[in-house]
């Protein structure tokens, strides 16, 4: 036996009970002679004169606590349960022959770290040696575990339930969005284009794959956008501010529309905005109606006016020519001979240069159906022409093309069905037909016809009011008109110069005449 | 560092300033988790990470922070989880503190990537004991301060902790004086 041994077998008695605080001895008879300091705090009955099986139950093996059984089972693993604690105990069965005693080198069996404090136990009970404290250690943190599974599991429990309900609110929003008649475009932060609905392509006549990634304003926008409305749009988008405005935009093939449009910028979690998203109605139809609304207060304010023959065309040509945005007006009229139509009043925007194809239209006679005022006078009805500069029956493309002329509308005027006139307007942009405008147009002229036809026969009744008071001057003659219904006495100029009376200064009435019948007579 | 300090700072933040503060600190701290498990190792940045956003977000000292951490960790995240542990552990604050050192060995053993911090005891009286902190992690003082001053709170004991040597001074490791009085002995 070497040193270590021989010092091991010498173990000093208080160093076995700290190193097995839990043990029990017993002796030939099975009663109890000894028994450590933790086993007697837990099970205070383990004392000794206790018979083994008044104490503990056998759970595993079978068999019974008593002396000569557990001689013979040195090489089992044995579990006891103490019958009044229930607390089990699991150890090893040893034979100090020369003594005739057996000891059991046992710990408590706990299956929670919770039953060392129901069980009265600290940690302190226990060797430090004890794998028992690891074993719980251990335990505890496979609950830990388990805590942290569940509340993981019932975390993405909840993130799928959002997110399936995100889902199908997305699939609504797309549906929706995907559906509506409406242009929905959906740009990234920098407001380039990420996805556009078909009503979109519809709209503009552009396609996703053409658009994509590129700034809506760099193909929507064009000659007739106000720079000051998109100044505006670029400063609410930089901001990251929704914003709602109208705007005039171009399809594919160049011709304008109008839109309204509302821009709200769409913010992650952070409150960063990621996205933006426009929605563009279609509102040329309203604008147009507006136009067309306008354009008859305009004309019915002129005509109101207490204008002369002379003035009439001019004050229509510049009205229509602004109400419209155009940029020159023109009055045609057939010469004495009713062969041709000539240049005889015209108005030109004072911003443009168009002085070339403004000198075309003076040099021209147009017969009927020649140019555009030949096919109204033709016609007798309105005429648009997109574009100018490639109408086969323009004489003055050459000019407008030179002078960026492009669209063009003319209306007759008319009065008794016969024809006064030809107005004709012009664009330097590619303004589409508009078929209600024209209508609008057709009336004004009937109505400029009337106001003509008014105007002279106005001027022809000054004329023989003029010829009648000559002619009642020359022969001293007066007459006087009496109404019968108001009692109210009208006097020519020579009655009042014969009665010696200023037409300003002296109502006639009924008396004075009679009075001054008496008198004669 | 142990997941279930970083989960110790989230239910503080939740608690005290609701959860769109903490998405707000997780997102600063650049921190994606968004759970925590409580025995899984994460790197010591995302800790550190959480401190500073709570810090700047909050408009706190982060010492202050640690210190409501330590606090927080021991009354209530480690107390869930480990609660029945922890009161075998101890039924006075000295018994506990004393079975420190074993505690966190057991923790090394078991989870051998956590790299957990060792304490040590020593100069114990009736009164007071040194509590020797050794880690290779930095500036956590105030975070021991707050698991201390949790302690006393755990076992209504009225706990005064002083740290008399300071890692970050040049000192070997930190040392902190834990004084208590005579009636933290009794079992609460």
């Amino acid at each position: 036996m070497t040193d270590a041994k021989e010092g091991l077998t010498a173990l000093p008695w208080e160093l076995f009970e700290k190193a097995f605080p839990f043990y029990l001895m017993w002796d030939q008879a099975s009663k109890v002679v000894s028994s450590g300091a933790s086993m007697q705090r837990v099970c205070p009955d383990a004392a000794p004169g206790y018979r083994l099986d008044e104490l503990f139950t056998l759970r595993r093996p079978e068999g019974t606590l008593v002396y000569e059984w557990l001689v013979e089972r040195e090489s089992s693993l044995l579990l006891l349960d103490h019958r009044k604690s229930g607390l089990a105990f699991r150890g090893q069965v040893m034979h100090l022959g020369e003594r005739e005693l057996g000891i059991m080198l046992v710990t408590p069996w706990l299956d929670s770290v919770a039953a060392v404090e129901a069980h009265g136990l600290s940690l302190g009970d226990f060797a430090i040696h004890d794998q028992t404290l690891d074993l719980l250690h251990l335990v505890q943190a496979q609950q830990v575990a388990n805590a942290d599974l569940s509340r993981l599991t019932q975390k993405l429990v909840q993130q799928r339930a959002k997110l399936v309900e995100r889902e199908a609110e997305a699939q609504k929003l797309a549906l929706v969005a995907a559906r509506t008649a409406n242009a929905v475009i959906v740009a990234d932060a920098s407001g380039c284009i990420d996805w556009v609905n078909h009503a979109f392509i519809t709209l503009t006549g552009w396609t996703l794959e053409e658009v994509k990634g590129r700034k809506p304003g760099t193909f929507l926008q064009g000659p007739r956008t106000d720079p000051a409305v998109v100044a505006n749009m670029s400063a609410k988008l930089r901001s990251g501010q929704g914003f709602r405005t109208e705007i005039i935009n171009y399809h594919k093939d160049g011709s304008p529309y109008w839109v309204d449009i509302e821009v709200q910028p769409m913010a992650n979690d952070a409150g960063e905005v990621t996205y933006f998203m426009a929605i563009e109605a279609d509102i040329s139809e309203k604008k147009r109606q507006e136009t067309r609304r306008g354009l008859q207060a305009a004309v019915a304010t002129v005509m109101a006016k207490n204008l002369r023959r002379a003035e009439v065309i001019p004050a229509v040509l510049s009205t229509i020519a602004c109400q419209l945005g155009w940029v020159k007006g023109g009055y045609w009229t057939p010469d004495p001979s009713g062969s041709f139509l000539e240049m005889r009043d015209e108005w030109t925007a004072p911003d443009v240069d168009i002085a070339p194809f403004v000198e075309a239209g003076r040099r021209l006679r147009l017969s009927k159906g020649k140019g555009l005022p030949g096919r109204v006078w033709a016609n007798k009805t309105s005429a648009w022409i997109p574009d100018v500069r490639v109408d086969e029956n323009f004489p003055r493309a050459q000019a407008a093309a030179e002078c960026g002329v492009t669209a063009a509308l003319a209306f007759p005027v008319v009065a008794d069905g016969a024809l006064r006139g030809v107005i004709e307007f012009f664009s330097v942009f590619l303004d589409s037909p508009d078929p209600h405008l024209l209508e609008t147009l057709n009336h004004i002229g009937k109505q400029v016809g009337l106001l003509f036809k008014r105007l002279e026969a106005e001027e022809r009744l000054r004329r023989s009011e003029r010829a009648m008071n000559e002619g009642q001057r020359l022969a001293h003659l007066g007459t006087w008109e009496w109404e019968l219904k108001t009692g109210e006495l009208t006097w020519s100029d020579e009655k009042f110069r014969i009665y010696g009376r200023q037409p300003q200064q002296f109502i006639p009435t009924l008396e004075v005449v009679k009075k001054a019948s008496t008198l004669k007579m | 560092m142990y997941g279930m300090v970083n989960k110790a700072i989230e239910e503080l933040i939740i608690s005290h300033h609701g959860s769109k503060v903490w998405e707000q600190i997780r997102t600063r701290a650049g921190v994606e988790e968004e759970v925590f498990i409580s025995n899984e190792s994460y790197p010591d940045e995302v800790t550190y990470g959480l401190v500073g956003a709570a810090s700047a977000i909050l408009a706190q000292p982060a010492a202050d922070i640690l210190f409501a951490f330590g606090e927080w960790w021991v009354l209530k995240t480690a107390n869930e989880g480990y609660g029945a542990l922890m009161k075998a552990a101890g039924k006075t604050l000295p018994e506990f503190l004393i079975n420190l050192p074993n505690f966190h060995t057991r923790v090394a053993m078991i989870f051998p990537r956590l790299h957990p911090p060792v304490f040590r005891c020593s100069d114990v009286t009736d009164t007071s004991m040194h509590l020797h902190y050794m880690s290779h992690r930095q500036g956590l003082s105030p975070f021991i301060c707050g698991l201390l001053s949790g302690l006393g709170k755990m076992f209504s004991t009225l706990v005064e902790v002083q740290q008399i040597n300071h890692k970050d001074q040049g000192a070997e490791h930190d040392v902190f004086l834990v004084k208590w009085s005579l009636e933290a002995l009794v079992p609460s």
